[in-house]
């Protein structure tokens, strides 16, 4: 008769990283299928290039590593790191564009640093920058929502686009260079045009862009389902949002011809896939409840700042890099009130 | 008031197993092992020798100090040897025990020093008298009453509370104790006010006890005494934490690396008012406690009154234990209970409960993930530790951050482990960490 003799606490009910990240997986479907809707069906091609990829590397670093594969390889996050990574890349971005950025994620963010939970950075804005600073033309180079052009790339087309980087004779270059919302007001002030003129342009809706402000109310759909899941919390979503929202608010307040509101800063870019999905990244965030609001403020704060006085179009890549190298710090200076502890 | 926003954990409580059975006894084994080191202190000095004859009540070991407790013999029996003997609180050391051979033949109890007078007494006199009865924290501290009650003397106490809350999974036997122990749990709540010279107790029952409120509060009002209050605690884990129980009923917090008395508070388990009561008014010193037997491995479970010293073997078997590979034989309850080697170690004082499960009703020890740093379990901590970067500093061994991080605050409640998505053991690694640093 033998009796086991493990540690307390000897009951457990927690639900599993693998669990975690199939939520947040779920929580991007609404995302997908809306800029599906409005994109084409390019962004399929890219999560299967991603997601393809991904493994293979999570295999390969794990092989290299002398790990075994499971339980890693089925912890689901380099699934989340590759839909991230689809999900900011063009649609129509070349095949090598998205692979390589995965395996730069993964291999060189996530592996290089002892794999999930020592990555210092968050593997998916590292692919994503150094493709950016790398590849700066196709990373950039968007089609406009179905509601402006009626196009309608198919599956075969879309793929002969992403495969082979020949794009169907209908499209001119005048729509393919048709540039993201973000792009376009950089571009409309560079040539001293007023706010008010730019958004009068056709790619632009009432909140954003055409078809990306209805991307955006997806992830934020989305979003709100992890946080009423207690998936993420509160801090890092609401100090992002926040951060944005009072830098956009005070420069709109100043000059309301040079700087966009604040709906439309919320609403273009990657601002809502960032709050929600990517700086709520637990293991490269800091960790105290104080310590995630000033993180997701200066992720929010940055955004702005590199998005109005910055080169880039958009700044949540470079913002959250920036913050994940200040969160050791903000741990180390928000450290909570223990218990019994003079306030 | 400090407004803190801590709800602690909804953990499922396992008690229905043994709530609505009342308690019975468990009848003395032929021989008791009486471990000197009962009481989390010094070791008790005995005062029989072997072979000698002792009656049951009679005192067999005295505290190092006159504030401890002494030990006493459950049976009228003889003094088989006092040897070295492995104990549930330290299964790798063995510890110097009484071993009492019991010869059934005098009576139970030997009521020799009821004190009805105990209201004329000084306060100190009187916990004096309470150590001499062998009284201590049954909650599972095992702290000798008469130290705690004394403190009285350098810092003036204005709340006394009775924690009746019993938050533990499995665990019912001060529910029980409760329910059909009222006035006494009533008549030793009001000698302990005497004691440490208080005027105003709080006794605090989790909500998911409505007859032990019900009993406590019928016997309340028939007392009339306004001194007295029952407060209902929310059933959560772990509320019945000394420092969470002050702070959810008084707002405050005990300060860092101090006692409850240092803010005029004074913590006692229902089950240790009620030994006390049993001792100051019908002359039975702490020779028996209640035991919770519970588990998907016992065929009677229930709450049953064990004399000390009794084989947890003999308990299994009156209890219908039903051995199978992969069990757990848990002494405490299941989120902060010692799971045992063997069957074979004496029922001390601390013994408040004996778990005997399989896999298929505790959670299986599964292989720990990578952290991802989700910081679920610093929600989770009582303490509002971040056990999330404890973690990474202990695996460092980085004394000097464990220290400012708060490792020796650490209650060891199993919170975080319980919410853990990795299912990281944080706790073990914290009880390693403190060993090492």
């Amino acid at each position: 008769m033998t009796l086991l003799t493990t540690a307390s606490p000897h009951l457990h009910r927690a639900p599993s990283v693998r669990l975690i990240m199939g939520l947040v997986l779920l929580a991007l479907v609404p995302g997908i299928c809306v800029q599906v809707m409005f994109f084409g069906v390019g962004l399929i091609f890219q999560l299967l290039l991603a997601a393809c990829s991904g493994l293979l590397c999570e295999a390969a670093a794990l092989k290299l590593r002398h790990q075994p594969l499971t339980p890693t390889i089925t912890d689901g996050s380099v699934l989340v790191t590759a839909a991230l990574l689809a999900l900011s890349m063009p649609p129509l971005a070349p095949w090598w564009l998205i692979m390589s950025a995965v395996a730069f994620a993964v291999l060189l963010g996530k592996h290089a640093y002892g794999g999930l939970g020592f990555n210092p950075f968050n593997p998916a804005m590292l692919g994503y920058a150094v493709l950016l600073v790398s590849f700066p033309k196709p990373m950039t180079t968007y089609l406009p929502a179905n509601t402006v052009h009626p196009i309608n790339l198919g599956w075969m087309q879309s793929a002969q686009a992403i495969f082979t980087g020949r794009l169907p004779e209908i499209l001119t270059v005048d729509i393919v260079s048709a540039a993201s919302p973000l792009a376009a007001l950089k571009s409309g002030l560079s040539q001293r045009q007023t706010i008010d003129e730019i958004l009068s342009q056709p790619i632009f809706g009432s909140l954003g862009g055409q078809g990306w402000q209805w991307v955006s109310t997806a992830l934020l759909a989305g979003g709100l389902l992890l946080l009423a899941l207690k998936i993420i919390r509160w801090q890092i979503p609401v100090g992002v949002l926040v951060g944005l929202s009072l830098c956009a608010w005070f420069m709109h307040q100043i000059d309301p011809g040079k700087h966009a509101d604040v709906l439309f800063h919320l609403f273009s870019g990657a601002t809502i896939l960032c709050a929600f999905f990517i700086a709520t990244d637990p293991v490269t965030a800091a960790t105290s409840p104080r310590g995630r609001l000033l993180y997701g403020i200066g992720i929010g704060t940055l955004t702005y700042v590199i998005r109005d006085f910055g080169n880039y179009h958009d700044g949540v890549a470079f913002a959250v890099l920036l913050m994940n190298m200040a969160a050791p710090l903000i741990d180390k200076f928000t450290i909570p009130r223990k218990y019994g502890e003079a306030s | 008031m400090r407004v803190v926003h801590y709800q602690g954990l909804d953990i499922p409580n396992h008690k229905d197993q043994t709530r609505n059975i009342g308690i019975s006894s468990i009848p003395a084994s032929s021989q008791l092992v009486l471990p000197l080191n009962q009481h989390h202190d010094t070791l008790l000095i005995p005062c029989v020798i072997p072979g000698q004859r002792v009656l049951a009540g009679q005192a067999i070991a005295k505290p190092a100090h006159r504030l401890g407790a002494s030990l006493h013999a459950p049976v009228s029996g003889l003094v088989r040897a006092i040897e070295p003997c492995a104990t549930a609180t330290s299964q790798k050391n063995t510890t110097p025990s009484i071993v009492l051979s019991n010869d059934t033949l005098a009576p139970s109890v030997t009521h020799s020093s009821t004190t009805p007078h105990w209201h004329s007494l000084s306060s100190i006199t009187l916990c004096e008298q309470l150590a001499s009865g062998g009284i201590v924290g049954l909650g599972g501290a095992v702290f000798p009453v008469a130290t705690k009650l004394a403190a009285h003397t350098q810092h003036p106490i204005n709340q006394l509370i009775i924690n009746g809350v019993e938050c533990e999974p499995y665990i019912s036997c001060d529910d029980h104790l409760m329910q059909e122990h009222a006035t006494e749990i009533l008549q030793g709540t009001k000698i302990m006010m005497h004691a440490c010279q208080t005027s105003s107790a709080i006794i605090a029952i989790e909500a998911d006890k409505p007859e032990a409120i019900a009993a406590i509060g019928n016997r309340l009002h028939e007392l009339n005494d306004n001194r007295i209050r029952v407060q209902v605690i929310p059933s959560t884990y772990p509320s019945g934490d000394e420092g969470q129980l002050i702070r959810h009923l008084t707002g405050q917090e005990i300060p860092h690396g101090k006692l409850p008395a240092h803010i005029g508070i004074i913590v006692s388990n229902v089950a240790t008012v009620y030994a006390s009561a049993r001792w100051i008014l019908h002359g039975e010193p702490l020779i028996s406690r209640i035991v919770t037997v519970s588990g998907n491995g016992i065929s009677k479970p229930g709450n049953y009154r064990v004399l000390l010293g009794t084989s947890m073997q003999d308990v299994l078997r009156h209890c219908g234990a039903v051995f199978k590979p992969g069990q757990r034989l848990i002494m405490g309850g299941a989120m902060m209970g010692h799971a045992l080697d063997h069957t074979g170690y004496p029922v001390i004082k601390a013994t408040n409960s004996l778990i005997l499960a399989d896999d298929q009703e505790l959670n299986p020890v599964v292989v720990e993930q990578a952290c991802i740093r989700c910081g679920e379990c610093a929600e989770a901590c009582p303490v509002h530790l971040l056990p999330q970067q404890l973690l990474s500093h202990a695996r460092h061994g980085h004394k000097k951050a464990l220290q400012q991080l708060g490792l020796y605050d650490c209650i060891e409640c199993g919170n975080c482990d319980y919410v853990c998505p990795s299912h990281i053991r944080l706790v073990t690694h914290f009880r390693r960490a403190k060993q090492v640093t």
